[in-house]
């Protein structure tokens, strides 16, 4: 299953797992972000900066190494 | 009556407690920056009461060392109710921090704020359902434009008075049963230290570090283990996941209920980000507002510098001179009079201007546009992209800059922004490197010294990558929509953040005015200039009498320069020393102690020892590089 990181610009997808521990699973879940929620890919930063997603209607910059402990599901 | 505020960053919170407060609380459009709450008296048509402003959090878990706070606050039982704001175009987001705050059964108020917004992206809300739904009065607001601040005092003083507790509402059934027997186990806790049964349950099966740390029975920590499991095995996800995947369907079932949606209105602002986050336009922009922005703090601040010095030393200087008589008196007014006068003419005018252009950009919600197109760079020496602008802010001052490492979230961040942004020259230093490189070597020179100054930052950066390692889970903050600031909250904020130099560094900087005008008048150069001597003549190769002219520039920087003329007793500096020794001088005071106004914001910030670190630290690479400068210079027979 691909990461986060791994999705073009652009796609929508479904977020499947949060591989982390706690306090990554808090902080994601209270700026909106759950097992189970679409997410668009708004922009991917150049120089591996740190990725744009849109979910319901906010926008939420993550960092790579977050991207990379976000399995998804590419939806369209 | 005691009424608090909460609700996630971004929310208009601040702004509505603005309208009410006096010149106290502080708003931001950027996340992470209430650290402390602020209370408030006010006078209300009429009515007294305290308010207070909950840390900025998105929910009350215990990983948050603000968010813990608040909860905590709120369960000390002294508020009467709580208004919670929620932003009404993110209200799924939102609305999970509400049920939250029903957890803790308080009186709550919910404050939907932004309606403008969310009628612009086609949400249209049943106020009447939602407040049906929720059991909890719901009122709408625009705070910017203070739409709706009346009606939202009054319901909330309403419901202060009547002590209406709100409850939470149910989760799905085998959850609520894991919850019910677990419940049973732990009321005697929950009775103890008065606190909600059922919110204490919830906080146990979600793993909160805070209340598993408080609990000393070996026996209920293995039943909690336990029903952890039971709701794990059941849904196959740990079981916090469980319960905000609960949170998460009731406020996405409510949304359903209470939102009718349409066609969003695109306006100028959603276009904005098309070219201020274009992928490489974005960095065009960025360089291009950043270029303004400096450009006018620095036009609008030497404006002002000049005349204002001048008229200190043509005009305030010598009517003290004549009129204080002989002896230490006129030494010590001078010296004081010249450390007043550095606070108005140097940093004031330059200070201001800044804070007003940081709240600027902090309010209409660039500050995070930035922070995301900096990242990438940033990440490299081990900062996150916010820290671009204390290191900016440094070539003005670095008192401001070491201040405003305040944006940024964690401990360790601050700190390494505020260590690099020391080291950035500031007006003094670059007064410095202009006045003596530039003008008895070369531009090119000076540029040349501002390089190596850019070097040995990202060098030492990528050092204290290796010393202090992230340990924070990695990047995420919200992006917010652009807003249009208010005049009133950006001017408020100014203040609060001039206060901290009006009151802490320039009482300072004062002192060690005087302190220069009595080493003067007791002629302890020599004293000074001997005891410098192994650093300044071994070591640097300098002349011995600019022993004292390191004094001053820990004093105040710019004095560096001053004194050294004064100590060579000439300007035609190139006669006295050598173009190594001259760069070799410009470097070590570039690089070395910060001046003691910093140190004092340091200490402040964060704490004596790390502060003297500071001082360590930038001395040692001040000597390091003067002496492979003279080195340098030396081989060459510069």
């Amino acid at each position: 299953m691909p990461t986060l990181d791994q999705v073009q610009e652009g796609k929508k997808v479904k977020v499947i797992k949060i591989k982390g521990g706690l306090r990554l699973r808090h902080r994601l879940t209270e700026i909106g972000i759950h097992p189970g929620d679409i997410v668009g890919i708004v922009k991917i930063s150049v120089f591996g900066g740190p990725i744009l997603i849109a979910i319901e209607g906010a926008e939420v910059a993550i960092g790579r190494g977050v991207a990379q402990k976000l399995e998804v599901e590419v939806v369209e | 009556m005691i009424i608090a505020f909460a609700g996630q960053q971004n929310s208009g919170k601040s702004t509505i407690f603005n309208q009410l407060a006096g010149y106290r609380a502080i708003t931001s459009n950027f996340p992470g920056k209430t650290v402390q709450y602020s209370k408030s008296q006010v006078n209300y048509h009429g009515n007294v009461f305290d308010i207070v402003d909950l840390p900025g959090t998105y929910s009350l878990t215990s990983c948050d060392l603000a968010e813990l706070e608040s909860g905590i606050y709120l369960l000390k039982g002294e508020v009467d109710v709580v208004i919670n704001v929620i932003d009404a175009s993110l209200l799924i987001r939102s609305l999970e921090l509400t049920k939250q705050l029903q957890e803790l059964e308080v009186p709550l108020v919910l404050c939907l704020n932004f309606m403008d917004d969310a009628r612009r992206k086609g949400i249209e809300i049943n106020i009447k359902k939602l407040s049906g739904l929720l059991e909890v009065p719901v009122v709408p607001t625009i705070a910017v434009k203070g739409i709706g601040v009346h009606e939202l005092i009054e319901e909330a003083c309403k419901i202060g008075e009547q002590k209406k507790l709100s409850k939470s509402l149910p989760f799905s059934k085998d959850v609520e049963k894991v919850i019910e027997d677990f419940a049973e186990k732990v009321s005697f806790l929950a009775n103890e230290w008065k606190i909600p049964k059922r919110f204490l349950t919830i906080k146990l099966l979600e793993g909160d570090d805070y209340f598993i740390s408080k609990i000393e029975d070996k026996k209920i920590l293995a039943e909690m283990v336990n029903a952890q499991k039971i709701l794990e095995e059941s849904h196959g996800r740990p079981s916090d996941v469980v319960i905000s995947s609960e949170r998460h369907a009731l406020a996405i079932n409510i949304f359903e209920e209470v939102v009718t949606s349409g066609k969003p209105n695109v306006t100028f602002r959603d276009k904005l980000d098309k070219v201020l986050m274009h992928k490489y336009l974005g960095y065009l922009f960025l360089a291009l507002i950043l270029y303004i922005f400096f450009n006018v703090v620095f036009l609008f601040g030497a404006m002002i510098e000049g005349p204002m010095m001048n008229f200190f030393a043509e005009t305030v200087i010598p009517a003290v001179r004549m009129h204080s008589g002989s002896g230490l008196a006129p030494y010590l007014f001078i010296g004081a009079i010249q450390g007043f006068a550095g606070g108005i003419g140097i940093v004031l005018p330059f200070i201001i201007p800044f804070f007003i252009g940081l709240a600027i950009m902090e309010d209409v919600g660039y500050l995070p546009r930035i922070a995301f197109l900096m990242d990438a760079f940033l990440h490299r020496i081990g900062l996150h992209g916010k820290s671009i602008l204390p290191l900016i802010l440094g070539y003005g001052c670095s008192v401001p800059a070491v201040m405003g490492t305040r944006i940024l979230e964690s401990d360790r961040d601050r700190y390494i922004t505020a260590v690099l942004a020391t080291m950035v020259p500031c007006a003094a230093r670059n007064a410095i490197i202009l006045g003596l490189v530039a003008f008895f070597i070369s531009p090119t020179a000076a540029m040349g010294i501002y390089i190596l100054n850019i070097v040995v930052i990202a060098l030492s950066g990528m050092l204290f990558l290796r010393i202090m390692p992230e340990i924070t889970p990695g990047l995420i903050f919200e992006v917010p929509r652009y807003q249009i600031p208010s005049v009133n909250i950006i001017l408020k904020k100014t203040w609060l953040r001039t206060k901290d130099f009006i009151f802490v560094a320039w009482p300072l900087l004062i002192g060690g005015s005087i302190v220069l005008s009595l080493l003067e008048y007791y002629e302890m150069d020599m004293v000074v200039n001997q005891t410098l001597y192994p650093l300044t003549s071994v070591l640097l190769g300098l002349p011995m009498i600019v022993g004292i002219t390191l004094i001053f520039g820990i004093l105040r920087k710019e004095l560096a320069m001053v004194m050294l003329i004064q100590a060579l007793g000439t300007s035609h500096v190139l006669d006295v020393m050598s173009r190594t020794q001259i760069i070799t001088f410009v470097v070590f005071v570039t690089f070395y102690v910060p001046c003691i106004a910093t140190i004092a914001v340091l200490m402040q910030e964060f704490g004596k020892k790390r502060a003297g670190f500071v001082l360590i630290f930038t001395t040692i690479i001040a000597t390091v590089m003067a002496v492979l400068i003279r080195i340098a210079g030396e081989i060459c027979g510069y």
